[in-house]
């Protein structure tokens, strides 16, 4: 039996529901799921051997699905799903500036080399390396980041088609696996990459896997007519969590 | 009528006309406050800073009290301060990296204005293409000339906007020495071959301005701003750094004081010609005998934080009449995290000519 600690925030609703409808057939799998809202994670503290938090609404987020809301040592593997870690995230970052390779606009011209560290910088600052190097702080166990979805292309942003035809979106998905690389030496990890039958383009989600996605948390209400283009379903969760056990180790 | 009763011009001076009252009586902590100043320089006013790298200093100092100066290409999020300062970000009003001489500064403002094109622009290094105008910006250079257009043009739009938008652009005025293309005159911030690009004899000469050409230079880059932003003020100083090398054959001490003694003429004769131009003294404030070499560095030649302090407190004091400065802080445990590191690194300031020094024997 391996046992598995997937930490992580809203996107840990699609490897939830994933892990329900697949779960019979791996039963050498054990899975632990701790979810929060990201930025509650700052709470979360090395105590001795353990993650433990130090507030009442994380204790609480971390408590809803087990006995006691206490990341421990012992797991096989530790899963850190979302947290800001996603190309979306990173691009939407740097989406005034653009490296010389990539094609002319308004953006500011920086060169390859200044636009990775920039890429890797903010990677390295966001909840999830975070959260890695507090789990790395208690064990030496494998850690596997998977990032958060690329955005569904059911979106209406035009900036995703445009990215796609001048060539940019491939090489900004290229940019955010050499930060990653270059990232998971620096920690020990590796990243699980979304899997390419979920994938219109190196930037977007085809939107079948978005349809009717879990909220993972209801507190948040949403204006009218919002639509949810971030996060994916259990169709999507049930295939990252194959690709995730088809890995070495597991 | 005995002599002491008898007129003269230097009777009613005040004391700080005298060098007795004005320079031996004082102490370093009073010496600063010295310059009476043309215009008002508030937190709401809108500042552009360039020049030579002690103006990094100047600027870092008013932004953190809160003084508003433009940074219209701020670096990437994601970066560290000491990667921000490699790659050129932060350190002045746009990325142009030290502009040491006057003439680089009128030739950078025609440029972004449509009025001159530098020739030899592009430096190359192995495979690498540098912008000769702007050489340590990208430390590891670009893959092509074309990327390096690119870039530049992007920057001389941000260059004209700094221009329009400054309602007082700070010049420091660094070196009067400059290494030029012997065609065209194109002036570049480093002698060729340095950071990169290759030192070619008969194209590349060593130019060493005088204080009318200094002067003049300051003059065409103030009617040119003016044509664009009537109302910008110009505020000149002259970097109480040394320099690091001279080309001139020259001992670098008298080189460095002629230089000095250009540069200083210069931005006074251009204040003394106009009534938006002011010269403030933090050449004097720094190299002034009562401090003897308490603002410079045991290399002689660097100025201290505590001389770059002086200045700006000095400059806070003269042209903004509510700036007090600050109470000193007790004295903190030195922090030793990595952050504070970091920031220490950061603390340092990007010098070209420093690139000079590895060519010392």
């Amino acid at each position: 039996m391996k046992r598995l600690c997937v930490i992580g925030d809203s996107h840990t609703a699609a490897l939830r529901q994933g892990w329900q409808a697949i779960k019979r057939e791996l039963t050498e799998i054990n899975i632990t799921f701790f979810s929060a809202h990201r930025t509650r994670f700052v709470d979360l503290a090395v105590c001795g051997d353990r993650l433990v938090p130090q507030s009442e609404e994380l204790s609480q987020l971390l408590g809803r699905t087990n006995s006691e809301p206490v990341i421990r040592a012992d797991y096989d593997r530790y899963v850190l799903c979302g947290l800001d870690y996603s190309i979306l995230w990173a691009m939407g970052s740097l989406m005034s500036f653009r490296s010389e390779d990539q094609a002319l606009d308004n953006r500011a011209p920086i060169s390859q080399e200044c636009y990775l560290l920039a890429m890797a910088g903010l990677l390295r600052g966001s909840i999830n390396l975070q959260v890695a190097r507090k789990v790395r702080a208690i064990a030496d166990r494998p850690i596997t980041i998977i990032p958060a979805p690329c955005i569904s292309d059911a979106t209406e942003l035009k900036l995703y088609p445009r990215l796609e035809k001048t060539g940019d979106a491939q090489k900004i998905a290229d940019y955010f696996a050499a930060a990653s690389d270059i990232l998971c030496r620096e920690i020990d990890a590796e990243v699980l990459w979304q899997p390419a039958e979920t994938l219109r383009d190196p930037l977007r989600t085809l939107a079948i896997f978005g349809k009717d996605a879990p909220r993972e948390f209801t507190d948040a209400p949403k204006p009218d007519g919002w639509k949810d283009h971030m996060h994916m379903n259990g169709e999507y969760g049930a295939l990252v969590l194959r690709a995730l056990i088809a890995t070495p180790g597991l | 009528m005995t002599q002491s009763q008898a007129r003269n011009p230097y009777k009613n001076l005040p004391p700080e006309a005298f060098w007795r009252t004005a320079v031996t009586g004082r102490s370093v902590e009073t010496i600063g406050i010295i310059h009476q100043p043309k215009f008002h320089i508030g937190q709401e006013t809108t500042l552009a800073m360039a020049g030579s790298c002690f103006a990094q200093r100047l600027l870092r100092h008013l932004r953190t009290r809160g003084f508003q100066v433009l940074d219209l290409e701020p670096p990437p999020p994601g970066l560290t301060p000491e990667e921000e300062m490699r790659f050129g970000f932060g350190l002045y009003s746009a990325r142009h990296g030290n502009i040491y001489t006057a003439r680089q500064l009128r030739q950078l403002a025609e440029e972004a204005f449509g009025l001159f094109t530098p020739a030899n622009a592009i430096w190359q290094k192995a495979d690498r293409f540098f912008d000769a105008l702007r050489p340590t910006i990208e430390p590891n250079g670009l893959a092509s000339a074309a990327a390096v257009k690119d870039q530049r043009r992007f920057h001389l739009r941000k260059v004209r906007d700094v221009i329009t938008q400054a309602q007082v652009f700070v010049f420091t005025l660094g070196l009067t020495e400059a290494w030029t293309d012997v065609r065209t005159g194109t002036v570049y911030p480093t002698a060729p071959g340095v950071a990169c690009g290759e030192y070619d004899p008969a194209r590349h000469r060593c130019v060493n301005f005088t204080a009318q050409q200094v002067r003049d230079d300051l003059a065409a880059f103030l009617a040119l701003a003016k044509t664009h932003n009537p109302s910008m003020k110009l505020l000149l100083t002259v970097t109480p750094q040394w320099p690091v090398a001279t080309a001139t054959g020259k001992h670098v001490l008298v080189a460095a004081n002629y230089s000095k003694a250009v540069l200083r003429a210069a931005a006074g004769q251009l204040q003394s010609e106009h009534r938006d131009v002011d010269y403030f003294p933090s050449y004097e404030i720094a190299t002034n005998p009562v401090a003897g070499n308490l603002y410079f560095q045991p290399n002689l030649r660097t100025v201290t934080d505590a001389g770059a302090v002086a200045a700006i407190d000095a400059f806070l004091i003269a042209y903004n009449a509510e700036w007090q400065i600050p109470v000193t802080p007790e004295p903190q445990p030195a922090d030793t995290t990595p952050q504070a590191d970091a920031i220490r690194t950061a603390e340092d300031v990007a010098c070209d000519d420093e690139l000079l020094e590895t060519y010392a024997p």
